[in-house]
């Protein structure tokens, strides 16, 4: 059998490779392990040195370079990927299911011709075919499709494979090359890259975490979700919907577009579970969620759970914590 | 300024989701439809964004008759135009096909900034805001969190998220298809008598045709997901369940 | 002297009657023209459909105002009686006065006698004096309440001046009235003093006391008789200058509340509030232009006199949210004096801030309170029509909507859950929709959908079938009644939500419809088209009938000590205060009534769609925690008896809040009568 090739399209910031971009080598390599495929990681970036040296599970590490792929241009990126993957003919293409994965897939899969599969949480070849798993529909819904010869694109749920299967114990060959096509005159152009305003809390140091959901219904409960905070010792922080509310404030929001945290203790109130929140706590050490809906995606991903109403729950809870605590 | 926002409909997740008989999809008659959240952000930005120069939006509604509806209530918001895209049940979540058929229409209306949620909560293959910028030949970038138009309509500045809670600023030459996150402020309400107006008296146009033939991705086995599996659940009333929970946490030394 | 009587303008110069008759005429025509410049707006209003049994009316307006007073006593004796002095002391006088001018002008120049002579004039001037004295009491105790500033409602709060109403001008409006009726009533006896003293008369030709003592004074003055008629004179001129300009004043103060007070009584309706009245046209205007108001708003508006009474009752006012119900009233009035041409600016955000407007709880204690039958609530809510028609509400507020208008229900979850509580319960409750019930049981939002209130919903039903009672209830098709929606100003909503449970039910067969939610049973009663001709019934109120009847027996006396809160929509609004009690009092229970009890009852401030706001600015405790304070403050009460689901949610909340867990509990009726059962 011809080794078909797999390529990683791997998302960095900030001279490190995201942990999603490793996530998707491990599924990579998981995949062409079995087949006896060849996987490439390409990274697109303006300085190569931070990326040279990994240890990386692909055969390949392949560092295109330009001053324009320093921050992420998708105009620049699609450019320079549908080049280079007409060039290397992958039969499945892998990006994360992230901010940069989803402005790359509309113009790969029709500048490629390829179609695309989103939300994926697994990936499994059977013969010459292509199973993808993925969450839809809040993570109520789980679809199976399939692609039976020919490119697929694939974006990757983050959290759904372990990071620390992407990297080895050996730097792979590495590759280093100017971007094949011109970068000058392109319709978007990077300004700026802004930090969070960081206040107070910084909800990825924090080893106890009170997570309020939409469950919570009104700001006033905020109120109790701190007080139980405080009496573990903790913070509270907040899913994607009580953001922008404005009931907490953004860098208290754990997801896909907030944070990732891995406490001691993810105690989920009133959260649904969706993938987007879950990618953002689902290496946490113990989850206990708290909803009244018994099929919320949350306790899928929940070591303990309870469908009593969250706000009959957090005072009464509250008042252990501190009794054991000798208050 | 000319912008266009696609709405499309979408099940809404909180009712039940059933599972048709041939296992693939989800039965038509137990789904309801709702506007896609991010589409609603997307429809709010357009609005804000009128509200601070000359700008005329056009909604377009895609779906079957709650586009309708949809369209109403845009228009009950503050939209110039509606234009109503009837789509077949099979094919409503099917973004490729979707931007196909759009694009001829959208493209010849000449809009400088077309606006949609960045994704929606039943797709499965890419976003349509990506697909319908490359039939366009427009530039894309989604993700977004603030539009700000240049007055003189050829650029404008656009903040992307990032993970870790990081904001890209850039900049784009209009004309361009945007896929929103959300807009600055939650999207606005419209009162049941306003749309019940905008009902009676807006002006629809609709397009008319068959959706082209773009294969898409094609899916095998659609289920509901486990649900339960991993969670021990605690039993009992609010007391039993506190107990619960501080026996555990007290096993594992949180406390 | 020989004929009893009195000369009017005997000893004075014939100037004096002529100039006095020329300022009489333009003192009227002063009060024609401000009348009229007020007037002017009335017939610029809207109709309003009250007209009917105009005799009936006026004929209740007149005993309310003389009879019965009710409100004006409530809760303040103290201005009862002086009120009471004040009208019909000044009622008499008038009389007196209109009586002595036919007699002077008409009866005498045409049939060459006078009316007042004899006993008849001693009658008469007695009771004049008499009256006279009770006015100048009544007078003086107004006067004393406002110089030591013990009722605080009428030194106008931090609030008002907040909202930029004239306070200055009106502390001045409320004195110089108070100053000229005092003056009109001294220089009235002083004149009578002089009088007498001139004539020389005393018993038994004159049956005046206060006269007589006051010419006897005259006397000890050592003042001759001629001397004495310059004071005469310059008296009289006072006592007619005041009466004068306090005529001609009356238009342009709040002395006009007499008219127009009077107008608001006749054109009054029992069911203001209870029942609100679509908008006038599809876009809600915010009261932009004269045309906005229907003429009764804008006598309303003119009938208040700034007594405070709503200000003091109104929980928002009480719990420090920037609402003061005169407050509205004082600000639409100042905004409609001054409008110009046809408008074009609302009142919200220009003379009424949206804040206040969305504070109100639509308890309806300040209608109640008010004398003069003002109706505020249907002002604000038409305010928040406008509001609303333009998105601006708060996001809580909004998602609720949002949440109602696409589920039914203002907690974010499908219809299909509407009836999950019913698991709890150990029989299989009748579908209404499917079989025929005696009771139709409306169940609402809050006892299907929220935790806490679904355990209440569960035993209810077991309570009702121990009773062997014939009910069935709606299931998934049935929708927030929209009592609060209507309220909270999403006028389309409820009329959607309205028209979906009135189809339902009507497909249902059923003698009588129960409900365990008093906010429910408002709209039911009151603003739904008849349902099948079945009475809408509180189940305090079956309850009640079932013991009457015998069905409902109790086998255990409950030996508790306890206090009844009544809930704003089942007992102000509706009337129904003593359903709940004789329950109570069946079951053995001993009642202890709050300070603020029935009527009076103090509003847990959930009502109005406050329970889906967010919570915004406040100073001061919540309405529910001084509540709960007020029941655990009656000696040996442990708990607190409710009869609202939402009443139950507050108070729980506040007791914790308030730190009086243990000290006071909150229990529902349903829960006393399965026990008791």
């Amino acid at each position: 059998m011809i080794p078909r090739e797999v390529v990683v399209v791997a998302e960095h910031m900030a001279a490190e490779l995201s942990d999603v971009a490793l996530e998707t080598l491990a599924c990579a390599h998981e995949l062409a392990f079995s087949l006896g495929w060849h996987v490439t990681c390409l990274i697109l970036v303006d300085d190569p040195k931070p990326f040279q040296a990994l240890p990386l599970a692909s055969d390949r590490t392949l560092i295109v370079t330009d001053p324009a792929l320093g921050s992420f241009n998708p105009a620049a990126y699609t450019r320079v990927l549908l080049h280079l993957l007409k060039d290397l003919s992958p039969r499945l293409v892998l990006l994360g299911n992230t901010s940069v994965g989803m402005d790359l897939a509309g113009p790969l899969s029709i500048g490629l011709g390829a179609p695309v599969v989103s939300g994926c949480t697994r990936v499994r070849a059977e013969g010459e075919r292509l199973l993808f798993t993925s969450k839809l529909c809040g993570g109520k819904l789980l679809a199976q499709s399939e692609v039976r010869d020919g490119l697929a694109i694939a974006l990757l749920m983050p959290g759904s494979y372990n990071r620390e299967i992407g990297m080895l114990d050996r730097v792979p060959r590495v590759d280093v090359q100017a971007s094949p096509v011109p970068l000058e005159t392109l319709p978007l152009r990077f300004l700026e890259l802004v930090e969070p305003k960081m206040e107070d809390v910084d909800v990825t140091k924090v080893p106890i975490l009170v997570a309020a959901g939409r469950g919570i219904q009104s700001r006033e409960n905020i109120e109790a979700m701190e007080s139980l905070a405080k009496a573990l010792g903790g913070a509270v922080c907040a899913t994607r919907p009580v953001v922008d509310q404005r009931w907490l404030p953004r860098t208290r929001q754990i997801g896909r577009s907030g944070m990732t945290v891995k406490p001691r203790l993810y105690l989920a109130l009133g959260v649904s579970g969706a993938p987007e929140h879950v990618e953002g706590m689902k290496d946490s050490e113990l989850i206990v969620a708290v909803n009244t809906d018994p099929d919320a995606p949350i306790f899928d991903v929940a070591h303990y759970g309870a469908t009593v109403d969250l706000l009959e729950l957090v005072p009464v809870l509250t008042e252990r914590i501190k009794a054991l605590r000798g208050e | 300024m000319k912008i266009a926002v696609i709405l499309r409909q979408v099940p809404d997740v909180v009712e039940e989701l059933v599972i048709a008989a041939d296992g693939r999809s989800l039965a038509e008659d137990e789904v309801t439809y709702i506007t896609n959240e991010g589409d609603e952000h997307a429809l709010e930005m357009a609005l804000i964004l009128k509200s601070r120069q000359a700008a005329t939006v056009t909604a377009v509604g895609v779906g079957g008759d709650e586009a309708r509806d949809a369209l109403a209530t845009a228009v009950a918001k503050g939209v110039d135009e509606a234009l109503f895209v009837p789509v077949p049940f099979e094919h409503r979540g099917d973004n490729h096909r979707l931007a196909a058929h759009l694009a001829p229409a959208i493209k010849s209306a000449g809009y400088d900034l077309v606006l949609t949620g960045v994704w929606a909560a039943d797709q499965l293959d890419a976003g349509l805001a990506g697909l319908l910028a490359v039939h366009l030949s427009l530039p894309y970038v989604g993700g977004l969190t603030s539009v700000a138009a240049e007055p003189a309509g050829d650029k404008a500045t656009v903040r992307k998220e990032f993970p870790g809670g990081r904001l890209g600023i850039i900049e784009v030459s209009l004309p361009a298809v945007l896929g929103i996150q959300s807009a600055e402020q939650p999207p606005r309400y419209a009162s049941v008598s306003k749309v019940s107006q905008a009902k009676r008296t807006m002006q629809m146009k609709e397009l008319s045709g068959p959706l082209p033939n773009v294969e898409g991705v094609h899916v095998s086995k659609l289920m509901k997901s486990e649900t339960g599996v991993k969670a021990e659940m605690l039993s009992g009333d609010v007391e039993r369940v506190a107990d619960g929970i501080v026996r555990i946490l007290r096993e594992r030394g949180v406390v | 002297m020989a004929a009893v009587g009195r000369e009017v303008f005997d000893a004075f110069p014939g100037w004096v009657k002529v100039s006095f008759y020329t300022l009489a005429a333009v003192s009227i025509l002063v009060f024609g023209v401000g009348a009229w410049l007020r007037a002017r707006n009335y017939l610029k209003a809207r109709k309003a459909n009250r007209s009917d049994h105009l005799l009936r009316r006026i004929g209740r307006s007149v005993a309310k105002v003389t009879l019965t007073r009710s409100r004006i006593w409530r809760n303040d004796r103290f201005a009862g009686l002086a009120h009471d002095f004040l009208l019909w002391g000044f009622l008499v006088l008038l009389l007196g006065t209109l009586i002595l001018t036919v007699d002077e002008d008409l009866y005498k120049p045409f049939l060459g006698i006078s009316l007042l002579t004899g006993t008849t004039y001693l009658v008469y001037s007695f009771l004049l004096d008499l009256f006279g004295i009770l006015f100048l009491l009544g007078l003086a105790m107004m006067l004393y309440r406002r110089g030591r500033r013990t009722a605080p409602r009428l030194t106008y709060s931090e609030q008002d001046r907040a909202q930029a109403i004239p306070i200055g001008r009106l502390i001045f409006d409320d004195r110089l009235f108070l100053f000229l009726l005092l003056l009109a009533g001294l220089a009235g006896f002083a004149t009578e003093g002089i009088r007498i003293f001139r004539d020389g008369t005393s018993f038994p030709q004159e049956w005046s006391p206060v006269g007589v003592a006051l010419a006897w004074i005259v006397g000890a003055t050592g003042v001759g008789r001629e001397g004495a008629l310059a004071v005469h004179m310059g008296v009289w001129w006072l006592h007619a200058a005041g009466a004068l300009v306090l005529i001609a004043y009356i238009p342009f103060s709040k002395a006009f509340h007499a008219l127009a007070g009077f107008g608001s009584l006749v054109f009054s309706d029992d069911r203001a509030g209870r029942c609100l009245e679509p908008p006038a046209s599809t876009e809600s205007s915010g009261f932009q232009r004269i045309s906005d108001f229907t003429w009764v708003q804008l006598m309303h508006l003119d009938a208040c006199v700034r007594c405070g009474r709503c200000h003091d009752v109104c929980p928002a006012q009480t719990s420090g949210m920037p609402l003061s119900p005169r407050g509205i009233i004082l600000q639409l009035r100042s905004f409609v004096a001054g409008f110009k041409g046809d408008g074009g600016t609302s009142v919200v955000g220009n003379a009424v801030e949206a804040e206040a407007i969305w504070s109100c709880a639509t308890c309806l204690a300040c209608m109640e309170a008010c004398p003069l039958q003002i109706e505020h609530i249907p002002l604000i809510v038409e305010m928040r029509r406008y509001l609303v028609a333009r998105g601006e509400m708060d996001k809580g507020l909004q998602e609720a909507l949002t949440s109602l208008g696409r589920y039914g229900n203002s907690f974010r979850k499908p219809a299909r859950d509407r009836a999950k509580w019913t698991k709890r319960v150990s029989f299989k409750i009748k579908d209404a929709t499917r079989e025929p019930v005696e009771y139709l049981w409306f169940v609402g939002d809050y006892a299907s959908l929220d935790a806490r209130c679904q355990e209440m919903a569960a035993r209810t039903a077991e309570v009702f079938s121990k009773m062997a009672l014939d009910f069935g209830i709606l299931g998934e098709g049935e929708r927030n009644a929209g009592n609060d929606v209507r309220r909270v100003g999403e006028e389309g909503l409820f009329e959607v939500l309205r028209d979906s449970n009135t189809e339902l039910m009507k497909a249902c067969k059923f003698r009588d419809i129960v409900t365990t939610d008093p906010h429910t049973y408002n709209t039911l009663k009151n603003e739904y088209p008849p349902l099948n001709g079945g009475r809408v019934l509180h189940y305090t109120e079956l309850f009640e009938e079932l013991l009457r009847s015998g069905r409902l027996r109790f086998s255990k006396k409950l030996p508790y000590r306890v206090t009844y809160h009544d809930p704003c929509y089942l007992g102000r609004y509706n009337g129904v205060f003593d359903a709940p009690r004789d329950l109570l009092k069946a079951m053995g229970v001993e009642i202890l009534e709050m300070p603020r009890n029935r009527s009076n009852s103090f509003c847990c401030g959930a009502g109005g769609g406050r329970t889906w706001m967010e919570e915004g600015e406040r100073r001061g405790e919540r309405a529910a925690e001084i509540r709960v304070a007020e029941a655990s403050r009656l000696d040996g009460v442990d708990t607190l008896v409710v009869a609202c689901p939402k009443d139950y949610v507050m108070f729980t909340d506040a007791v914790k809040a308030a730190g009086l867990e243990g000290s006071l509990r909150i229990r529902d009726i349903s829960d006393l009568v399965e026990e008791a059962l």
